[in-house]
């Protein structure tokens, strides 16, 4: 009841916010699926591609390795599910997950929900638990998307392929919230966000540079997006549960720091 | 058994003090008042019995629960109403109220409509729009609606008209009537010594005293200002415990300590313009009675 209540409420606070980035996801999606056989079958582009420095293409693929934009896994994992994908839905993380508890702090809302008889570890569940959902919907459509784009244009991706990439994503995303509950659970909310984007780029930064250089090579294992392949499971239609393992287990010791953290934390006047 | 019951209560804001070994005890079906200067630990102890934060020391226990591991279940059946509240500024009142029920499954928001009528309050509105004081009035109907069996109260009444203010002091007669208990915190004297009948005061994070408000010895303390159209000599009033604090031709403030008749009878020599005549200000109080105890 405490629960259902709690993550009610949740859900109904996006119901602006959450359509806006479906919707905008979707076009984006089929946009980028529906210009795509003009661009692959361009010889010209294929010729621009190939004078670009490794670096430029390195980087804007987020250390993509071998993957091309002129295969369809290599163009909607490169051009989509590491950037602006990643973006926009990183992006409703960060607003949200540092929501959970920095604003209620912030705005002293907290006060009136931890004086109701809500366990302060059923409060953070809830609340995850309702974020979880509409990230995981938002997974859904990006991938519903892209299957439905792969059936409208010449832009061959396989189901699996594109499932096996959809959990690979949840399980990033659902690592993202358990970092951005915990920043803001230690600092407000402004600091919670500004430190939620400087680890994304962070992370993005390590691992595109680790390509050129040998001393950030040798760091290239701290960066998420190291292990964060999308283009691979796009193309072999298989699940790398290692990756999902450890992205959820990064997130358990997470979550498990604020809960821990949040209990012990003094809600001040 | 004690509703409330403190032992040793401590809390320190890293190395700031906020309480220190606080033993405080406040019996069932009373109104226990709360009283001490700004700073005194009030807001603390209020905060630390309803699991806001957490002692540093010491412990406590609420209809013999403890604060800490049991606090969903003192909760349960507490109501709270700060001085100030915050609310969500896009939900109406209406909804606020509506969400805040849902918390409470097992006890029906019974008396509802009832205060919201007493209090005159308009639920549909944004809860952004509302001024401070009706603000305040949904926090207290918020507190009460469940019919809880303690309430706990820091300055409930800041931003409440004379008349709401009173209507809010029945009202925790009505509850106290019932059997009900309560804890009301505040630095002003008057707002206790009608409603309460015990109080303890605290000072510097300790417990002081605790007293009957009819032996409250604040009581004995009065200021009085007088203005008069004749003038008068200053030896007049040179009465035992009587202080002549400022004076020129018309006008003269005095404090009073002990019986205040003489004093009358001399101000009553005179004709008079204008008279103010109060409880000396709880500081003052501190000063005189509890200086030197708890620095
Ligand atoms: N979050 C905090 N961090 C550090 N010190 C604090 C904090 N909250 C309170 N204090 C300190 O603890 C002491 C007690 O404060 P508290 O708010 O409990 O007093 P109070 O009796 O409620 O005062 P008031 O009448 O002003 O509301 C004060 O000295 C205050 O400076
Ligand atoms: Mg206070």
């Amino acid at each position: 009841m405490r629960f259902l209540n709690l993550y009610w409420r949740t859900i109904k606070d996006r119901l602006l916010s959450w359509p806006t980035i479906a919707a905008s996801v979707i076009l984006y999606i089929l946009l980028v699926i529906g210009i795509y056989p003009s661009f692959a079958g361009n010889p010209a582009f294929k010729a621009i591609l190939e004078s670009y420095p490794k670096a430029i293409l390195s980087l804007l693929a987020g250390g993509g390795g071998g993957l091309t934009l002129l295969s369809p896994e290599g163009f909607f994992s490169i051009e989509f599910l590491q950037l602006w994908g990643m973006i926009i839905v990183a992006g409703f993380i960060m607003a949200t997950a540092t929501a959970i508890v920095a604003k209620e702090v912030d705005g002293h809302t907290m006060d009136l929900l931890l004086t109701q008889p809500i366990d302060r570890v059923e409060y953070l569940t809830a609340r995850v638990a309702a974020d979880l959902t509409m990230v995981l919907g938002l997974v859904v459509t990006i991938m519903g998307s892209a299957w439905t784009g792969t059936k409208l244009f010449d832009f061959p991706l396989k189901t699996d392929g594109l499932i096996a990439a959809g959990v690979l994503l949840f399980s990033l995303y659902v690592l993202m919230e358990a970092f951005c509950l915990l920043m803001g659970v230690v600092m407000e909310r402004g600091r919670a966000v500004i430190v939620s984007v400087a680890a994304l780029i962070a992370s993005h930064l390590l691992n595109a540079l680790a390509d050129f250089n040998k001393t950030i090579e040798g760091w290239r294992w701290l960066s998420i997006f190291h292990y964060y392949q999308p283009g691979e499971a796009l193309i072999t239609g298989q699940v790398p549960w290692p990756v999902v393992l450890l992205f959820s287990s990064l997130a358990v010791v997470l979550f498990t720091a604020a809960v821990v953290i949040f209990r012990e934390k003094d809600i001040p006047a | 058994m004690p509703v409330i019951e403190t032992e040793g209560l401590t809390k320190y804001y890293g190395k700031s003090r906020g309480i220190e070994s606080l033993d405080l005890a406040v019996n069932g079906g009373e109104i226990f008042g709360f009283l001490g200067p700004n700073g005194a630990g009030k807001t603390t102890t209020i905060r630390t019995l309803l699991g806001l934060i957490n002692p540093t020391s010491g412990r406590a226990t609420v209809f013999g629960l403890d604060i800490v591991s049991d606090s969903v279940a003192i909760r349960g059946r507490t109501g709270y109403i700060p001085g100030d509240t915050n609310f969500y500024p896009k939900m109406t009142g209406a909804e606020t109220l509506a969400y805040f029920a849902a918390f409470r499954p097992k006890t029906p928001p019974v008396m509802r409509d009832d205060l919201v009528r007493r209090f005159d309050l308009d639920l549909s509105k944004r809860c952004k729009d509302y001024s401070r004081g009706n603000r305040q009035k949904l926090a207290i109907v918020l507190a009460l609606m469940h019919d809880p069996d303690l309430l706990v109260l820091d300055e409930p009444t800041l931003g409440l008209d004379p008349i709401m203010q009173k209507e809010f002091y029945d009202l925790l007669n009505d509850f106290r009537h019932r059997g009900k208990t309560v804890l009301l915190s505040s630095h002003i004297l008057s707002d206790v010594d009608k409603t309460c009948e015990r109080v303890g005061i605290i000072k510097a994070g300790r417990l002081v005293a605790v007293e009957n408000v009819s032996e409250l010895e604040s009581k004995k303390v009065h200021h009085i200002s007088a203005m008069f159209s004749d003038s008068f000599e200053v030896r007049e009033f040179s009465l035992p415990g009587v202080t002549v604090i400022r004076h020129n031709e018309h006008s003269l403030e005095l404090k009073a300590k002990g019986e205040i008749d003489p004093v009358i009878k001399a101000l009553a020599a005179h004709k008079i313009v204008d008279l103010d005549f109060e409880h000396a200000s709880l500081e003052e109080v501190f000063l005189e009675f509890y200086g030197e105890a708890g620095e």
